[in-house]
Order: structure tokens, then sequence, then C-alpha cells
């Protein structure tokens, strides 16, 4: 019943074989080498794209390749000719994500989607809370102040960020300088993570460790990875008036420019399109928890995303 | 000169030695936790400073992992189906064509403070087994050290079951013996010596008529398990040559015995089954049976070290000069899974005793040194058993950690570059995927564990039965936390010295 010594070796002579031919099929496979005509190796890469929003269309070239689901908002597709690709992110009720991607051989190529919803929705902050008390056969209407309002307002005050605004004594002119937040010479900072505007243009600039930098400030060549510690991220039509990040999110940048508040990814997509989050005359925003807070001109709205 | 008597024979740790001799059994000491520990950390830099190479590893180890599952699942179902067969054989019958009725069993059961219950049910397997009991002599062995706890309860089991054999004997090993251990090495040699002296020689019973087998005190034995061992004792072309080696199932109270428990312990089970079906690589371990005038020849188990179980064997083979074998049973006695007074404390306990079985890596020291001071033995023999050793201690310790904590870690910290290239992505993707094929191997060990269950006590619902095979979902925590981890714990303090006690297993058996 047991084996014979003799078929035993003969099995382990079978699996020593099959260890030494699989073992080099399956590394050169991990590698991203695939087996093509013949006896030839065809290099391959890949593309990584990690979307927002979960059913979420992926497609590549135009062809739908896969739906992100509630567990998994990623997509993983390997086996790739080293060329370049179009992605489109889709998703219905949400602005369209595109991107064009170059793949090289042995290497992954990734991306974040990142999409808004098309409408959004701006609630107004009233002045006023109204109050109707009954008295006998009259109604009167009682105004009362909003406190929502009062805190919106503050927000927009210079004041109100008294303790953020930089001031800057000339040593040589004695003339003092104040600088706002978000610009160059005084910065938005979170996680190592800078963010200014210059004029019409917006900049990230990266203060950590660089081996911890994140990818987007990097260029993978294939061979070599170039990194650079600032990334001019896009260039308005308009001047900047604020900059923020978007809700705490340091890869996305929450801009005030022309008529629009608008976000833009922190990335070198160069087929990148602001996001329109609120559009009108002249708006201005501040943050304030998970709101956002807009000014348009004595008028303040709020958006939740 | 004959090894046996060679002051290298006997041999517990490097401190036993001066000298050159010492520092050589000190670096053998050294070595399988260098080892070990050089593969962990060796993963983790390779993985810091070379990740694509680290990788290429990691996925050559799990490729290496699955053919190895399935290769040794292989010899489990064989073994498996053998046991099937052994199981349902009438050995009675088997033996009618052979002259048997010299053959005297020697039972020795150590015994510390385990409990009455447990002691009367392991005397109660032996009274309802099937072999002549007058040609079987059971020793009691106490220990000095139990107390009168211990002395009370022998008196009262003598009572009660002596008369069932031909011979009962108490044997009480006397504590603090200068050069002794205390443990079951030095109990069951004394028993064995006081049962030589007391019985089978003032009986005139020719030592080469007597199988001894050394059991522990919660061993339940199946009703033929000694007509098995006789014909396998009468038909191997060597027996002097040769101990014999049952399959140690856990049944005595695995429907009682915590899930994790269970796992551990039918992974035991399994992993003898498997070494049964490769005699080549077998040595003794727990109970086992070797002929008394092997046993007295050799001097009986080593009084010094914890791992007397596998320690005989060597012992044999050494003084044999490597001409000594095991002879695989394919036949079941059963033990007690570990189970104590709560989850933790069983926990507790499956750890600590995982790891004295893990300090068997002790004996890996004496074999090599032996094998360097014993020119006598084939240098084939030698290879093949440095290999075999080296090989087992090493994947035992580091294995399941190689696989379910470091198969991840060269995309971790394996910098930017590596982590976007295709086998950064791909290494996580294969390991899982390898993983899972050899997972498939879990429902064969399912079934084969379903197969040798005793029936469910009165009581316990079908949920239990389906329990006993979702259980196995464990094995990933089971082989990490309860074999790699307290193997590594084992050979790193034989690295450093710190030489391990013999600790009994506590054992308590819920109603």
């Amino acid at each position: 019943m047991s084996m014979s010594i003799h078929k035993r070796r003969i099995v382990t002579v079978i699996f020593v074989l099959l260890f030494f031919i699989l073992a080099p099929l399956i590394v050169f496979y991990a590698k991203g080498d695939i087996w093509s005509n013949g006896f030839n190796f065809l290099k391959t890469g890949g593309i990584f794209v990690r979307a927002t929003e979960s059913g979420s269309e992926i497609y590549i070239n135009g062809k739908l390749e896969d739906t992100t689901n509630f567990f998994s908002r990623d997509y993983f597709i390997k086996n790739l000719r080293p060329v370049t690709y179009e992605i489109v992110v889709k998703k219905t009720g949400y602005n369209d994500w595109k991107n064009n991607l170059r793949v090289y051989s042995n290497r992954v190529t990734e991306t974040r989607a990142f999409a808004l919803p098309a409408k959004i929705e701006a609630v107004d902050i009233p002045e006023f809370n109204k109050t109707e008390v009954s008295a006998g056969t009259t109604t009167k209407t009682i105004l009362k102040l909003n406190p929502d309002y009062d805190q919106a307002k503050k927000m927009f005050l210079d004041s109100y960020w008294a303790d953020q605004i930089l001031t800057v004594k000339s040593t040589t002119t004695g003339k003092i300088s104040k600088y706002l937040p978000g610009t160059k010479e005084n910065p938005i900072e979170s996680r190592h993570m800078l963010a200014w505007a210059e004029g019409k243009d917006v900049f990230v600039s990266w203060t950590g460790n660089p081996d911890s930098i994140p990818k987007y400030f990097c260029e993978d060549g294939g061979f070599e990875i170039k990194c650079q510690n600032t990334l001019k991220v896009y260039s308005f039509e308009s001047n900047v008036r604020s900059l923020d990040y978007f809700l705490g999110d340091t890869e996305i940048i929450l801009v005030a420019a022309g008529d629009r508040v608008e976000a833009i990814e922190a990335e070198t997509n160069p087929d990148k399109r602001p996001q329109v989050v609120y559009e009108g005359d002249k708006p201005d925003f501040r943050l304030s928890g998970s709101s956002i807070i807009i000014k348009v001109g004595k008028l303040y709205k709020e958006i939740n995303i | 000169m004959d090894y046996k008597n060679s002051p290298y024979y006997r041999v517990g740790r490097a401190t036993d030695l001066t000298g050159k001799d010492r520092l050589i059994y000190r670096l053998l000491e050294i070595l399988p936790g260098t080892l070990a520990w050089g593969t962990i950390f060796g993963t983790i830099l390779v993985s810091y400073y070379l990740p694509f190479w680290a990788a290429v590893f990691i996925i050559i180890f799990d490729l290496y992992w699955l053919l190895k599952t399935i290769y040794l699942s292989m010899y489990l179902r064989t073994n498996w189906k053998k046991m099937q067969h052994n199981m349902s054989v009438d050995w009675k019958k088997m033996l009618v064509n052979l002259k048997y009725d010299h053959v005297y069993h020697l039972v020795l059961l150590p015994f510390f403070n385990e409990s009455e219950e447990l002691v009367e049910k392991s005397i109660e397997s032996l009274i309802v087994s099937e072999y002549d009991k007058d040609k079987m002599i059971v020793v009691l062995a106490t220990e000095e050290k139990g107390g009168q706890y211990a002395a009370n309860l022998a008196k009262k089991v003598e009572k009660k079951f002596g008369k069932k054999f031909g011979h009962f004997l108490v044997t009480k090993h006397p504590f603090g013996v200068l050069g002794e251990m205390p443990g079951k090495g030095s109990n069951i040699a004394y028993a064995a010596e006081e049962a030589r002296r007391r019985i089978l020689d003032r009986n005139k019973i020719k030592y080469e008529d007597v199988m001894v087998s050394a059991f522990d005190i919660d061993t339940v034995i199946y009703p033929q398990y000694f007509e098995c061992l006789t014909w396998n004792f009468l038909t191997t072309e060597e027996p002097l040559k040769s101990s014999f080696q049952p399959v140690p199932f856990y049944n005595n109270n695995i429907w009682q015995a915590p899930a994790l428990s269970r796992v551990v312990a039918v992974s035991g089970t399994f992993w003898q089954m498997i070494q049964q079906e490769r005699p080549e690589r077998l040595s003794t371990f727990s109970s086992h049976s070797v002929c008394f005038k092997t046993l007295f020849e050799i001097g009986y188990w080593q009084k010094n070290m914890v791992s007397e179980d596998s320690r005989i064997f060597w012992n044999a083979f050494m003084a044999r000069n490597g001409d000594y074998k095991v002879v695989p049973m394919s036949y079941p006695i059963s033990m007690d899974a570990n189970q104590d007074m709560s989850l933790w404390h069983t926990i507790k306990s499956i750890y600590k005793q995982q790891r004295r079985w893990a300090w068997g890596v002790e004996n890996m020291p004496y074999v090599l040194f032996g094998f360097i001071k014993n020119k006598s033995i084939p240098r084939y023999n030698k290879i093949r058993f440095t290999m075999v050793l080296l090989e087992g201690f090493w994947s035992w310790s580091t294995n399941p950690i190689m696989i379910f904590l470091l198969g991840w870690l060269p995309v971790v910290i394996g910098g930017m570059h590596f982590q976007g290239t295709v086998m950064s992505y791909n290494l996580p993707i294969l390991t899982r995927d390898l993983m899972t094929l050899a997972m498939f191997g879990l429902v064969t060990s399912a079934a084969i564990s379903l197969s040798f269950l005793p029936p469910r006590p009165d009581g316990m619902s079908w949920k239990h039965s389906a329990f006993m095979v979702v259980q196995w979902i464990f094995v990933p925590i089971t082989v990490t936390i309860f074999g790699a981890i307290p193997s590594l714990d084992a050979q790193t303090r034989l690295m450093f010295g710190k030489y391990m006690g013999f600790w009994v297993t506590p054992k308590h058996r819920k109603k």
C-alpha cells in the first residue's frame, strides 16, 4: 500500500523538475514578461487606477474594462504593451475623468481618478431666520439674526485669519508686508505639503522626507524615476483669489479664480481639467469642517459633497 | 572505541563537554537559530536593499510551498488509506501463522500529578486491549516530587488494577539525582531499569522477548495495538535495530478541546502520518516502542535532556553506527489534545507544548556532533540526515513567517522605484493565489480528520461536527503562532544557551 522507495524517488524527481520548470516561468510572468510568438518574451507593463467612487466605469482606449464596486475601487490591468493608453473613468451624475497614460516595460503607471458630482448644490445661508408668531387673529413674522450667517461672514474677514497672516518687516526699508495664507510667502501646509498661488498659477511643494515623496511629484521614465520637489499644478485663466486643500485631501487643491470655485488634482496629468464646485460672480470660499462656505458678494452659501 | 562508550554518547548540551569539543558542540547549538534568524533578517534586508530579488525569492518560495503541500498531501492520503486498512485488519488473525506467545509487552506510564480519571482511562484501555494480559507488564512510573498525592494515587491504582496484568509495578523516581534533569526521560529510564531488576530478571524473562512501550499518562491504546506491534516486531527484518512508531491521535478529548487546540493537535497527527510514509526520515516521537534488549544495550533514555522521545532513536542510531531505523506502524494510539482550565490557559499550554516539541532541536547538535565524531556511520547517512534535520527545523521556524508575514515586505519597504514595478503589483496577487491553491489541501485535511473522529458525544449538535470542518481556516494562524514562533523561540534559546527544562503539559478534561 505504501509507495515503494523507487516510486517515491520518481515522484520526488517529478516534483523537483516541476519546480525548476515553473519557477522561472512564474518569475518572468510576475515581472511582466509574457510569452509572445514562439519562444520570445514580450516585456509588458500595467496601469493602476484608483477611482474615488464605487460604481465607476473604467475605459481603456474606449473599451469598458471594469466597474468598481464597494469592496474595491481600484483597478489593475497588466500585460499591456508599452505604449500610451487613454483612460476614461465615468459614473452617472459625476464628471468624466480622462487621462492619457504612458505604459513602460515592467512598470505600472498609477493614477487616481478624481471625479466630482456634475451638479453640486449650494445651499443659501440666510442672514435672518424667520419665525412666525400668532397672536389672536394676527400673525407676526420675527426676524432673528442667523448665527450661521454671522459665522460665515466672519470667516471672510481678515481678522478671522489674523493668526495665519504672515507679517514681515523689511530690515532695510522698515516696510511691513502682510501675506495671506496661500501665497508664495505664506503657503498652506498640510502633512509636509505646501500649496500656494502666484497670479494665475497654482503650485505644490513637498517638504518631507525625499523617500516618502508622493508619486505625483515624480515622472516614471521606465528606467528612471525623476522627482521634483515643486510642481506647477495648473494655470487658471484669472488670478487666484484663494486656495486650500480640498476637504483635507492634499492631492486635490480647491481654487477660487474668475467666476468659479474649482477643484484640481495636484499632479502632472496634462489632460486634467478643473472640476467646477461653484459658478457665480467672483466667488470666494472657506473650508469649515466637511463643508465649503461660498461667498458671492454679500451672499453666503454652504456646499456639502 | 565503541561510540556508545565514548564521552560523547550521552551529551546533553555543550556544557557537558570541554575544550574544542565544547566549542564545536556550542557552534552546532547556535546553527539552527542562526539559519532561522538569518533567513528572516536576510529577507527583511534584501526586501529593503534589493526588493526585486526579495520578491523573486518570495515568489519562488511560494511555489516551493505549494508543491511541497501537494507532495506531502500525497503521502498523507497514502498513509490515511493504510491507516484505515490497518484499523480494519484483525491483527490476531495476522499473528496466526507467527509464534508470538513468548512476546511480553512492558508498558511504561510516566506519572507526575495528573488526575485519577486520566490514569484510570489509560490503564482501562490496556485492560480492554485484546493481548494476553499475563504477557503484559505495566509500570506506573511516579515521581518522588509528585508528593503524597502521587503516592496515594499510585497505591490506589495498583490496588484496583494490579491483579489484572501479569505484572504491575509502581516505581518512584527519586528527586534531585545528580546529572539528571527532572522529566519524562529520567523517570522512564529509572522505571525501565527497575522493571528489569524486579520483574524481568526475577522471572527470567528474556530481554529480546520484551517489547517496551513508552507512553504518556494520557495514552489510550486501540484494542489491537499490541497485536499490531507484535506483528511488526516479528516481521521486520532487524527487530533489534528498530524502534516502532504508532501515529498519535488526540481523540481522547477532541470533541471538548477548543478549535485552536484541535487544529494544532490534528496537524501534529498529519505530520506523523506523512512521516510514516517516509520512514527514512522518521525518528521516534512521543509514545513509541522498542525491544527491551535494544533499550538495555543502548542504556535507556537519556536523563539529562528534554526531548528523550527522539533522542532515544539518535542514541540507538549512534550506538549502532547508523544501522538503526524506525518502523512506521501506521496504527494509532490516542492522547489528549491540549485543554486547560480556560481558553487563554489552553492557548498558553499549546504554545508551551509546541515549544517543548520544537526543543527537539537540541537533537540537532547532538546528531551533527555525533556525525563528526563517529567515523563508522556511512557518509551517505550523515549527509541525508543532516539535510533532513536542517531542512526540517528551518522550515518549521521560518516558512509560515516567510509566507504569512514577510510575503508583502518588499512592497512595503522596497522603495518607490520597486513599488512602481509590475513585480511589486504581482507579488501580493501571486502570493495570494498560490497560497489559495495550497489551502485547497486543507479540504483533504478536513476530510481525513473527520474520518478519524470518535463518535460525537451525546448532547453535541451537528454544529459541532460542522465546526470540525470550519476550524481548518485557523491553519494560517496555528502554523504561525503555534508552529513557527514557538520553534523560533526554542531555536533562539538554544542559540543563546538558555537551555529549557521539562514542562509537564497540564491535562484537564471537561466533563
